[in-house]
């Protein structure tokens, strides 16, 4: 989980030694005929209309009409669309026009020349459905991300992140140029004071498309993409690539053989390692692996790598050194300038980074689009006015791509997709089916119960969870006699609820009673005895924490009887622990399974996913606390 | 913009700046009233010998054209006439002073003209001789005026009668609208005299005492001239103090807010990253210190000043007396020959002939006094001898006298400004310290609390004694003396702003008299003892030296915190700068 040692090289790669614009500018005209008023990079970042300020004023104070519909076309399901409120009703209409839009010719995207190639064919429904709204720089949250569709959106993504680099130095090279000739002829003529003309066209810093990810393989699958889209006659540093985030040369990926879920496989796949970042440079025929943060067009990075790129804020660092030398404090400077000028923030597979460190996250978003501190050479006659009003975190496209809907998720699309200009995009399922462990129907009289409590808030949720656990459930279902002697598996998805109950059954219950408990910081050998205990029996009881079930599937034999503690967020999670019922001791004794969740009325989105769209309003709402499905 | 904007709001409120504005027109309006009564007479005449001459010149007010060579001629008689005046009675010194300042100028005028021959007839020579005669008879009238009055210290300026407009000036309606919201109703005498040949396109040399409306008179050629062609980096405004430099975009912004003119404020101290986004922005105006300037100059890439029109001076002479000299002079490499330059001050030095000789091109010469030191009509000064040992008695006594008005207490070093205001608190008055080792915040802060009257006594070094147009001080008391006859002016024109009274009182130690003797010689007049009863002073003397004990006390704790932290503020006072230089320095002569 922590960096390689070998990170340290990766920011400080220095490239002085390339020359000021290492490329030749080559007139070649392919934009000057695409680059109409609807290219939306012209539209969005090149020339803002006027609007933009009431917008940015609206988004600051956080005002937005939402209206929502359904988008049938590549499943994306119902889609919301979000502009800040104001009068104008242009903004409205052009985010609604791209959120119901169907891409039907690729010419309809105003890519860079250079990247029509047949490679960059976008030909899945869902890419097509959704081109239009990432290409037209609106922000976008999709909750339908899976394993499968997974690499259709990275080809799309990747597609978009390429054509704004390319469109970006275009620009900057083309107008380097320009005043390049300006310059010469009046260094020719020193009696013309000629005005030089206000060309705008880059940010302060040069680092343009942030993409978070969870894994170094995410990272190297997103990096093969765009080479694969770029085409690019030279690849540097590439072997070092290849070293740093893929598997060692000769290694076979553990995974391939094994009988895990398939989503499983798909995010521990090849290195899995959380913490790295790596910056890439495009020049006209080149991309350049490892360059530095400053020299970088686009940044890929884990959360917990970007954070410590950044380092801590004085205050952290003041608190984690007292009493340790001064001179730590010196190195720890916090430096987030180069994430100043993003206009392109991607976070793939939001998911995995929730059960990674979803602070981390959080961390990294608060520190892009801010004042940098220092000058890094940026030529101030050459930033965009926006930029320089503080305004680009309202310019910054968000793209946020997770398996489902979740309280962490909906909270970030609220305080980080800000965009003012293009308004933001959510999309979700339609409807959930909700029939739940229906794959284990053969096995028959499954019970599947949930109960309600009441919590008046989100924040004490925990609290009344507890409470209601230890006082209402442990005593009536788990601790009494009518309870299996064996086989109770409490499944718990947050890791402090896990460290309460666990702490609860060890030291507060009166009755000592015989449990194991496996989360992702019990030893191997303990997990070990604890599943072979609780499969013979010696263990009554079982605790199993939502991250260990993450980061390890286990499947837990012996199990008779499954309780939920919150019903986790994850479909696949509820799933594959209903599941240990279906193994074990079949044939020997059919006894009645059950599977019982508590919930309460702020897990609507994961009880929803389990139960069905159709039922979820009666369970959330309604009257009675208890509801049973047979 | 709006960041740059913002960021002075916040430490200056924007209203109290206009509030000052205004204040200071409507005072300049009530100088006049104020003098009217002794000078209409020769007034009336004068009018008629300048309606002959020509139209750019007016009387009572020195327009001179000058070519270079004259000028530098001129100055050399000038500096070395000047120190001859000496000590003697005030009255036969004004005699003297002013019937050799009237030849030394015919006489230099001919030198002038002598150049000029060649191009203009010998006739509007006759004419300039018959309009100096007249004047030395007519201000010698003035002088005898004046001596019945309590103050026969200055030849007051002389004002164009009948009263001018704005409009007669030339300014645009939209910039009168401006002033008329500003309060402003006519011309100050700097304004009605510079603005006209401003607007003509010439090169200023402008000398006017602080308080008299200098900024306006630059801020609205400047305005007009940008408002017939707009464009980014238009003009660049250098003040010596970043007070100064906030008080003049402050003004700046209050003008030409209604045309749509954006500023910024390029000021040591402050965030180099933010100043660089708002240069990024293409401000109009740029209102800067030298130093930082050139740091941005240097430093800064897409900045540059290549297309500026305008450069104005403020306190020129202080921006040549300090260490500014070399930024100065490479600012001046980097920006264009073409262009308009105003020297605004309100004291001439030598160096500023200098740089005129630099960077001006055939200048016109504006001047509202005749006389090189001068105070206005409404400050009564006075001194007091006392012992060195009593110092501290005399002071307190004095601002427990005045207590209640708001008092400006200059001194001499850094340390005496804190320790004086140390021993001033524990009196259970409200004194705030203002110095150059404070922290660009803390100087803000300072200056706003007893701008604000928050705290009513302000204990400061020479830097607060230039340009800050403070409005309502009512008291200077020189603690220490200036070192200086300039300094001296500069100190008590801190208050008697604007036709208000005021007073000053310079405390003299049997030390300091020679000092004392010299500024009289300057100023060309006795300064009155200030009446007090030894005894009753002497009073104060056993408290006050019970707490000067416990205030060297706090200095020492004060200075101990400064050394073990490096900085941050203590009691009030910000010590971010004690950081670097080390208390070593604080005994150090600020300037």
């Amino acid at each position: 989980m922590a960096l390689d040692d070998d990170e340290g090289g990766e920011t400080e790669e220095d490239d002085t030694v390339e020359g000021e614009e290492e490329e030749e500018i080559q007139e070649d005209n392919d934009d000057d005929a695409e680059e109409g008023i609807h290219d939306p990079f012209e539209t969005h970042f090149a020339n803002p209309p006027k609007l933009y300020l009431q917008a940015v004023e609206a988004a600051k104070r956080n005002e937005w009409s939402t209206i929502k519909t359904i988008q049938p076309a590549g499943n994306v399901g119902k889609i919301s669309i979000s502009v800040p409120a104001i009068e104008d009703p242009r903004l409205t209409s052009h985010t609604q026009y791209v959120g119901k839009k169907v891409l039907k010719s690729i010419l309809e995207l105003k890519l860079k020349p250079r990247l029509r190639t047949p490679e960059c064919g976008l030909i899945h429904p869902l890419q097509l459905a959704l081109a239009p709204i990432i290409f037209s720089y609106t922000d976008l949250y999709i909750s339908t991300r899976t394993h499968k569709n997974a690499p259709q959106l990275r080809h799309l993504y990747a597609l978009h992140a390429l054509n704004h680099i390319y469109k970006t130095r275009d620009r900057v090279l083309k107008n380097n140029a320009k005043l390049a000739k300006i310059a010469a002829i009046a260094s020719d003529d020193k009696n013309s004071i000629t005005e030089p003309p206000d060309l705008r066209d880059q940010g302060f810093t040069r680092p343009k498309i942030l993409i978070i990810l969870p894994t170094r393989n995410a990272a190297l699958e997103v990096i093969r993409t765009i080479a694969d889209l770029a085409q690019p006659e030279q690849q540097e540093n590439r072997k070092r690539l290849n070293e740093q985030f893929g598997l060692p040369a000769g290694a076979e990926d553990p995974l391939i053989n094994s009988n895990k879920p398939e989503d499983f496989k798909a995010l521990f796949a090849g290195n899995h390692d959380d913490g790295f970042r790596i910056g890439i440079k495009f020049t006209r025929k080149t991309i350049k692996y490892f360059s530095s943060f400053y020299n970088s067009d686009i940044i890929l990075a884990s959360p917990l790598g970007l954070k410590l790129a950044i380092g801590a804020s004085e205050d952290e660092a003041a608190f984690a050194n007292e009493g340790k030398a001064r001179k730590k404090n010196k190195n720890q400077k916090q430096d987030y300038d180069f994430l100043s000028s993003i206009e392109v923030c991607i976070v793939d597979h939001a998911d995995a980074m929730r059960m990674q460190n979803w602070e981390h996250l959080e961390f990294c978003m608060k520190h892009i689009n801010l004042i940098p501190r220092s000058l890094h050479d940026t030529d101030f006659s050459r930033v965009r006015e926006w930029c320089l009003d503080s305004h680009s975190s309202y310019f910054r496209q968000t793209i946020l791509l997770s398996s489902f809907q979740a309280p962490e998720f909906n909270s970030f699309q609220s305080a980080y997709m800000r965009n003012a200009l293009a308004g933001r995009i959510s999309t979700r399922p339609s409807t959930f089916p909700g029939q739940p462990l229906k794959h284990l129907s053969c096995l028959g009289g499954i019970t599947q119960i949930f109960h309600r409590f009441s919590s008046q808030t989100p924040l004490q949720d925990p609290d009344a969870r507890f409470d209601f656990f230890v006082k209402t459930i442990l005593p009536t279902y788990i601790l009494s006699p009518r309870a299996p002697s064996k086989g109770i598996l409490i499944f718990i998805p947050n890791f402090f609820d896990f460290l309460r109950v666990r702490n609860h059954f060890a030291h507060t219950i009166a009755t000592p009673i015989s449990f194991g408990s496996i989360s992702e910081h019990t030893s191997l050998s303990s997990i070990a005895r604890a599943r072979t205990h609780f499969a013979n029996g010696r263990y009554r009881i079982l605790l199993y924490s939502g991250r260990a079930h993450h980061y390890r599937r286990y499947v837990i034999k012996g199990t008779r009887e499954v309780w939920f503690y919150g019903v986790p967020e994850e479909l696949g999670a509820y799933e594959e622990v209903g599941a240990f019922l279906a193994i074990g001791d079949e044939g020997k004794e059919r006894v009645s399974r059950k599977v019982a969740s508590v919930f309460s009325k702020w897990e609507g989105l994961a009880v929803e996913r389990v139960v069905g769209s159709e039922r979820v309003g009666v369970m959330v709402q309604g009257k009675g606390d208890v509801f049973e499905f047979l | 913009m709006s960041a740059v904007l913002k960021k002075r709001k916040i430490t200056h409120e924007p209203s109290g700046g206009l509030a000052i504005l205004a204040k200071k027109k409507k005072g300049g309006k009530k100088v006049k009233s104020v003098v009217v009564d002794g000078e209409k007479r020769k007034k009336g005449r004068s009018e008629v010998g300048k309606v002959k001459e020509k139209k750019a010149k007016k009387v009572g007010l020195d327009v001179e054209e000058e070519e270079e060579a004259g000028e530098n001629q001129r100055l050399e008689s000038k500096e070395g006439e000047q120190p001859a005046v000496g000590g003697v009675g005030v009255e036969g010194v004004k005699e003297v002073q002013e019937v050799q300042e009237a030849k030394k100028e015919k006489s230099e005028r001919k030198m002038v003209k002598k150049a000029e021959e060649d191009e203009k007839g010998g006739k509007g020579e006759e004419g300039k001789e018959g309009e100096r005669d007249d004047e030395k008879s007519h201000s010698k009238g003035g002088k005898e005026d004046q001596d019945q009055e309590s103050d026969p210290l200055q030849t007051p300026p002389e004002f164009p009668q009948p009263q001018k407009t704005f409009a007669d000036l030339g300014i645009m309606p939209s910039l009168i609208e401006a002033c008329t919201n500003l309060g402003y109703k006519a011309p100050t005498p700097i304004q009605a005299e510079s603005i006209p040949l401003a607007l003509s396109g010439r090169d200023l040399i402008a000398l006017a005492e602080t308080g008299s409306g200098k900024t306006a008179a630059f801020a609205l050629p400047i305005l007009q001239s940008l408002w017939d062609s707009p464009r980014p980096l238009f003009a660049c405004i250098l003040a010596p103090t970043r007070e100064l430099a906030f008080q003049i975009a402050e003004a700046f912004d209050a003008l030409g807010g209604g045309i749509g003119v954006k500023t910024a404020v390029i000021v040591g101290g402050m965030d180099m990253v933010t100043q660089s986004m708002a240069l990024g922005k293409r401000p109009h105006i740029i209102v800067a210190t030298p130093g930082r300037l050139l740091d941005h100059l240097e430093n800064t890439k897409g900045f540059s000043l290549r297309t500026l029109k305008y450069l104005v001076m403020d306190e020129a002479d202080k921006l040549l007396d300090l260490d500014f000299g070399p930024s100065i002079d490479k600012i001046l490499k980097v920006i264009p020959k073409d262009r308009r330059t105003y020297l605004f001050s309100a004291t001439m030095t030598s160096k500023v002939e200098k740089l005129q000789r630099a960077s001006l091109t055939n200048p016109l010469r504006v001047k509202v006094s005749s006389s090189k030191y001068q105070t206005v009509k409404t400050l009564l000064q006075y001194y007091i001898l006392c012992p060195h040992k009593h110092k501290d008695t005399y002071l307190v006594y004095f601002v427990n006298e005045f207590a209640g008005q708001s008092i400006i207490i200059f001194t001499r070093t850094v340390n005496e400004t804190q320790r004086l205001s140390f021993l001033l608190r524990l009196l259970g008055f409200s004194a705030v310290p203002l110095h150059g080792q404070l922290s660009q915040s803390a100087r803000l802060g300072a200056l706003t609390k007893f701008k604000s009257g928050a705290r009513n006594i302000l204990v400061a070094t020479d830097v607060a004694a230039r340009g800050l147009d403070i409005p309502h001080v009512d008291c200077i008391l020189n603690y220490d003396l200036a070192q200086d006859s300039k300094t001296y002016i500069h100190r008590v024109g801190r208050t008697a702003r604007a036709g208000r009274a005021g007073k000053s009182i310079s405390l003299s130690t049997q030390y300091d008299v020679e000092l004392l003797m010299r500024i009289e010689a300057a100023l060309g007049k006795k300064l009155p003892e200030f009446p007090t009863e030894k005894e009753t002073v002497l009073l104060f003397s056993e408290r006050v030296e019970e707490t000067q004990r416990e205030a060297v006390k706090q200095m020492k704790e004060m200075a101990e915190k400064g050394n073990r932290r490096g900085g941050g503020r203590s009691g009030g006072m910000g010590g971010k700068g004690r950081g670097k230089r080390g208390r070593g320095d604080d005994d150090r002569e600020e300037e």
